[in-house]
């Protein structure tokens, strides 16, 4: 079974992808009660997205005239993949992040599914100067074990090559990190199976040789984090004190609220003497948006201070921090990166424009919209956002991202001699601010 | 959510209230019918505490949890729900004082209008003496509700805040929708709820089906035990994480705060 790419569902890309690769019409000979069913969801998705969308103009879009274009298209559909791309063709209309059909399949890793898809490489992909370059690798992980280093460039993964993927999203896209984001993360979806499946890779290693490594997935890493009918995602948690004395704290997903805030809450404990703190956003892909304000209120003493706004249709909310005791008075560095993303932007912008942190990296995807998953009557997944986000300062993020305070962009070079210019920049900033 | 429980029991009217439209009763009269219906007055009195017992559910999105609602006489009263992947959000107030302690966003004191409605909400006896609530009260109009007429009353806090408005079955007597808006940290939001299913618990007729919408998404809360034994005092007692908010900020640390970003 082809496993959907997990980070995509939350993200919103997934629409995206697929009108990058819209498949042929064809007669349809899909069996009527499944046809009926897609029909029925197509329905769904587009009364949902004339319903639900914060802009009941949805900005220009003649929405009724997509359903005359495409509905037909559905019921032409001569497989589920067809239909779904159709669905997704639709939501990619919008232009917008957030909006994106899950295939019925990611949900095999629910209760009672086999969780056989969830193996895990240890390693993570970003798109530097149109390549797909290695940009950490796990210690200990299985592709660690197999000699993989980061700045490597993968050329093919599991016996396809890595290119055509990359420049099939770039088509269609404009260039930014937005794009940069979904197609390292469907690269690094490539290195998704079943723990135990060898995957085997070919890389351009430092010294421009071409080298092939063979990966053996492992379990997946980190705790299992399940929200309603987002597939399983896994929460990694990283806390450690860097040289210099300087807290550093990365978590991957904005997820599991009972075991992500006791350890951050923990961390900054144990770093409540520290010069700073480094909060590694870099590759967050999001999650539960609320926790933006509870990970905000351990860093702001301030009350009624806020990160920002949403507005649906009927009315607005403001992402009000709730400060914690005690709170975390020294400086914040945040780390961000083009897989920066909806929550992270979240937090990273409003933490920004409270003037509480310093943000360090290179400028965040811009996907941030306040979303929901539903299940359609055919069995998949249907993100959709139900509401603009507007920083402080009353810019979008959606579009837009984060930039930060200090551009300090990762390079290939860079990972080749073992180096991250963003926490180098983070940590200078730390110890200039240090009373000596 | 807790305000849509509270609701539940504090629908009553206030002392002398103006005489209604014409053709149109006196809302204190719908606001006893509603407790003659489900019970009486008698059964209403017997009552100090209750507890009810449920599932709370995000219609469509795949999450559902627990619902736990704890009341007692006069004025205390503590919600708990537990959601998989979310955690823990509870609600409280012992009558002086309100709070809430989320998994999300940790323990916080409720304070103005905030508190104002939680503290209206856990008034116990609101429906027997609703003048102690509301100061307010009036029918306003007859309005078609799924085909069925029912009187609409608008409730005026005594704490102030937008009028609640309920509607009451013409032919039954019962409460079958109410609006309100509510104060939240993150600002106002107005939520619109139907109420279902009533059936008798304890000699009372209490709804165990309350859908909730607000914000766009529909929340439905189902009960499915309901019970009048006592509930220890303890129960409404302040979390000590609230508490803690309550003591004087610790001293200053020998090194020196964060500086302004951006130098």
């Amino acid at each position: 079974m082809r496993r959907f790419p997990q980070a995509l569902a939350v993200v919103g890309l997934a629409a995206l992808l697929a009108a990058a690769c819209r498949p042929a019409r064809a007669p349809s000979s899909m069996p009527p009660d499944l046809q009926a069913r897609n029909l029925a969801s197509f329905d769904r998705v587009w009364s949902t997205v004339r319903d639900r969308h914060w802009d009941p103009g949805l900005g220009g879009l003649d929405w009724e005239a997509v359903r005359t274009e495409l509905r037909p298209r559905v019921a032409q559909a001569r497989t589920q993949e067809e239909a779904r791309a159709v669905l997704s063709e639709a939501l990619a209309r919008l232009g917008q992040s957030h909006f994106a059909i899950v295939p019925a399949e990611a949900y095999a890793d629910l209760p009672g599914g086999t969780g056989e898809e969830a193996g895990t490489a240890g390693l993570s992909t970003r798109i530097l100067a149109g390549r797909a370059i290695v940009s950490a690798v796990i210690p200990g992980s299985p592709a660690d074990q197999a000699g993989i280093r980061p700045g490597w460039i993968e050329r093919a993964i599991g016996g396809q090559e890595v290119a055509p993927a990359v420049e099939g999203i770039a088509r269609g896209m404009q260039d930014g990190p937005f794009r940069w984001a979904l197609q390292a993360l469907t690269v690094d979806a490539r290195w998704s199976g079943p723990s135990g499946k060898p995957v085997e890779a070919t890389f351009d290693d430092g010294a421009g040789q071409e080298v092939r490594r063979t990966v053996v997935l492992g379990p997946p890493s980190g705790t299992p984090a399940r929200l309603g009918w987002l597939p399983t995602q896994y929460l990694r948690f990283d806390s450690r004190t860097l040289a210099g004395g300087a807290g550093y704290v990365h978590f991957n997903v904005f997820l599991d609220p009972p075991t992500l805030m006791p350890a951050f809450e923990g961390a900054l404990d144990r770093f409540r003497a520290a010069p700073g703190l480094v909060l590694d956003l870099r590759g967050n892909i999001g999650g539960i948006g609320l926790l933006a304000m509870g990970i905000g209120g351990w860093l702001v003493g301030d009350r009624n201070r806020e990160l920002g706004t949403m507005t649906t249709r009927e009315g607005t909310l403001r992402f009000v921090l709730n400060p914690r005791t005690p709170v975390f008075d020294r400086p914040v560095a945040v780390l961000v990166d083009e897989v920066s993303i909806s929550t992270a932007e979240i937090l990273a912008g409003g933490l920004q424009d409270l003037g509480r942190a310093r943000v360090f990296g290179s400028r965040s995807a811009g996907a941030a919209l306040p979303s929901a998953i539903e299940r359609l009557p055919n069995g998949d997944g249907f993100q959709y956002a139900f509401a603009n986000y507007v920083r402080t300062g009353g810019q979008p993020l959606e579009g837009r991202g984060v930039l930060p305070d200090v551009e300090a962009p990762l390079t290939r070079e860079a990972l080749l001699a073992g180096r991250d210019p963003a926490l180098e920049a983070a940590l200078t900033w730390i110890r200039e601010r240090a009373v000596p | 959510m807790h305000l849509c429980l509270a609701l539940l029991w504090t629908l009553s009217a206030a002392q002398a209230p103006p005489p209604p439209p014409a053709a149109l009763p006196p809302a204190k009269q719908i606001l006893d019918r509603y407790v003659e219906v489900t019970g009486g007055r008698a059964a209403y009195e017997k009552g100090k505490h209750r507890t009810l017992t449920g599932t709370f559910e995000l219609k469509g999105m795949g999450m559902k949890g627990s619902l736990l609602l704890q009341q007692s006489a006069p004025d205390k009263m503590r919600t708990q729900i537990d959601v998989p992947g979310v955690g823990s959000i509870v609600k409280g107030t012992d009558g002086i004082q309100a709070w809430e302690v989320s998994a999300v966003t940790g323990p916080r004191l409720l304070e103005g209008t905030e508190k104002s409605e939680a503290l209206l909400e856990a008034a116990f006896d609101a429906d027997l003496h609703p003048e102690r609530t509301y100061a307010k009260m009036e029918t306003v109009r007859v309005e078609d509700l799924d085909g069925k007429p029912a009187y609409v009353v608008e409730l005026t806090p005594k704490s102030g805040g937008a009028p609640r408005v309920s509607y009451y079955d013409k032919e039954s007597g019962r409460l079958i929708k109410f609006t309100a808006t509510a104060t939240t940290a993150m600002g106002e939001v107005h939520a619109e709820s139907r109420l279902e299913d009533y059936r008798p618990e304890g000699g009372i007729v209490v709804p165990h089906r309350v859908t909730l919408a607000a914000m766009g998404m529909e929340q439905v809360l189902t009960f499915d035990t309901f019970s009048m034994d006592p509930v220890p005092a303890a129960t409404y007692a302040m979390p000590a994480e609230v508490k803690a908010l309550l003591q004087p900020a610790p001293a200053p640390p020998e090194t020196a705060p964060a500086p302004a970003p951006g130098k």
